[in-house]
């Protein structure tokens, strides 16, 4: 996301946006939509709602684009989308809460046992203890996880994650650090580490 | 050194490489002796690790807003379905308030002018005590609909075009005072039940009119000359076009976002 000349094109669809160009936005909306999903599926912990609230933020982002400063769109475009999740929690529209299965079908477009990992360390998560990191993080207060969504798996700066979660720098620290020595406990006790 | 061991805070900012440098020597340091942090800090990293290659979740389908064709998008309907349809509106409403003033031009203009003139004054000024925004005040094209909004400045040109270019100075001051009165009234009487907040105390100051108005053989005649009766239909018709439209110049852009 740091890479100039993204950031360049991304500032033209922005500016486009404004002037009402949902084209633009669109661009927009096909860039974030799976990091805005898989926040909302964090927050919600049920797809259905994730898919709702993430349309409802992309709504209310064009409708108050012009409200962007500048800075990381993707922190801002967060930001909604966890307020959109809270709405809709709000509204009563909520669904029980989805199996742990559902949640790992859910969150994987692509099979993720194959060891196929983008990650550079090269880690292949197996099964079970996919199962177990996804327990403990759904067993985390709502800002712990989305701290470690946010940072660990999106890969965004303290700095980013403070801006999306309207929080300090320092809080996202500390919240980072409990959520991750809960999930690391979890994973010792069940014997993953 | 038991007292200095690392808060596991210190030692998740250090794997992101987020300590401060004064912090991060202290930790540093710590750690090259202490086992039991060394310990937790290779915890911490392999959780860390996983938690890293958890899989991002991706979008179930696609998000995009409907383009250009269905305007179903906010924006897109303020800048092309509400804008332009507003002023249209508004345009249509001070078209249909300029015929209904043609129209009791047509009726009132000219016969028993001066007469009504005189009543109408005394009622116009008796009106402004209770209502200040309908007063009649000394000029002729004051007494203009308090709850026509708009259509007020296209009334006023009209009036103004006319006894410029029509009949003489003196003539035509007095006929500005003849056709504002019965236009208010028109336009009271078609706004009404319209507009009910508006409409309030000038309704009550028409009544004062009226009771003030049975001298005047100017305002029993309507009811017995059928085409007088005529002219007035029309031009309350008008009226009540030139309310409905401009009512709805103000409320099409609400529901526009409101069908969304």
């Amino acid at each position: 996301m740091n890479n100039p000349l993204v950031v360049l094109s991304e500032e033209r669809w922005i500016r486009a946006a404004r002037q009402g160009d949902v084209d633009a936005f669109n661009r927009l909306v096909e860039a974030y939509q799976d990091i805005a999903f898989a926040v909302a599926l964090r927050t919600t912990g049920h797809p259905d709602d994730a898919a709702d609230a993430t349309q409802e933020a992309f709504l209310d982002a064009f409708r108050s684009i012009s409200r962007f400063r500048g800075g990381s769109f993707r922190a801002w475009l967060v930001r909604i989308v966890v307020n959109a999740c809270y709405d809709l929690h709000r509204s009563a529209r909520r669904r029980p809460a989805l199996s742990l299965d559902g949640l790992l079908e859910a969150s994987d477009a692509e099979p993720w046992t194959d060891g196929s990992s983008p990650d550079p360390e090269g880690v292949a998560l197996t099964h079970e203890t996919r199962a177990a990191i996804e327990r403990a993080l759904a067993a985390l207060p709502d800002e712990q996880r989305l701290a470690i969504e946010l940072v660990d798996v999106q890969g965004f700066s303290y700095e980013e994650s403070a801006e999306a979660l309207g929080c300090a720098v320092g809080t996202i620290r500390s919240r980072l650090a409990r959520g991750r020595a809960r999930v690391r406990d979890v994973l010792s006790m069940e014997g993953n580490l | 050194m038991d007292a200095d061991h690392a808060t596991t805070e210190q030692l998740s900012a250090l794997i992101d490489a987020a300590l401060p440098p004064d912090e991060l020597s202290q930790v540093e340091s710590h750690l090259a002796q202490c086992e039991r942090c060394k310990k937790e800090l290779r915890e911490l990293r392999q959780t860390v690790a996983l938690l890293r290659a958890v899989p991002p979740a991706a979008a179930p389908r696609s998000f995009k807003l409907p383009s250009d064709d269905d305007r179903a998008e906010p924006p897109g309907l303020e800048r092309a379905g509400g804008a332009l349809p507003r002023g249209l509106l508004r345009a249509l409403s001070g078209l249909a308030a300029a015929l209904m003033i043609v129209a009791i031009i047509s009726e009132t203009g000219m016969p028993g002018a001066p007469p009504t003139a005189r009543f109408g004054y005394p009622g116009g000024g008796a009106a402004s005590g209770s209502s200040p925004s309908a007063a009649g005040s000394g000029a002729a094209l004051a007494p203009t609909p308090a709850g026509a909004g708009d259509q007020a400045p296209a009334a006023a040109k009209i009036q103004s075009q006319r006894s410029a270019s029509g009949a003489p100075p003196p003539a035509g001051a007095a006929d500005g005072v003849v056709d504002a009165n019965p236009d208010s009234r028109a336009s009271r009487g078609a706004a009404a039940p319209r507009e009910p907040p508006a409409m309030g105390p000038p309704t009550s100051a028409t009544t004062n009119e009226t009771t003030r108005r049975p001298p005047s053989d100017q305002f029993t005649s309507p009811t017995s000359g059928p085409p007088l009766a005529a002219g007035w239909l029309a031009a309350i018709g008008l009226g009540a076009v030139a309310i409905v439209l401009l009512v709805l110049s103000f409320t099409a852009p609400w529901r526009a976002r409101r069908t969304r």
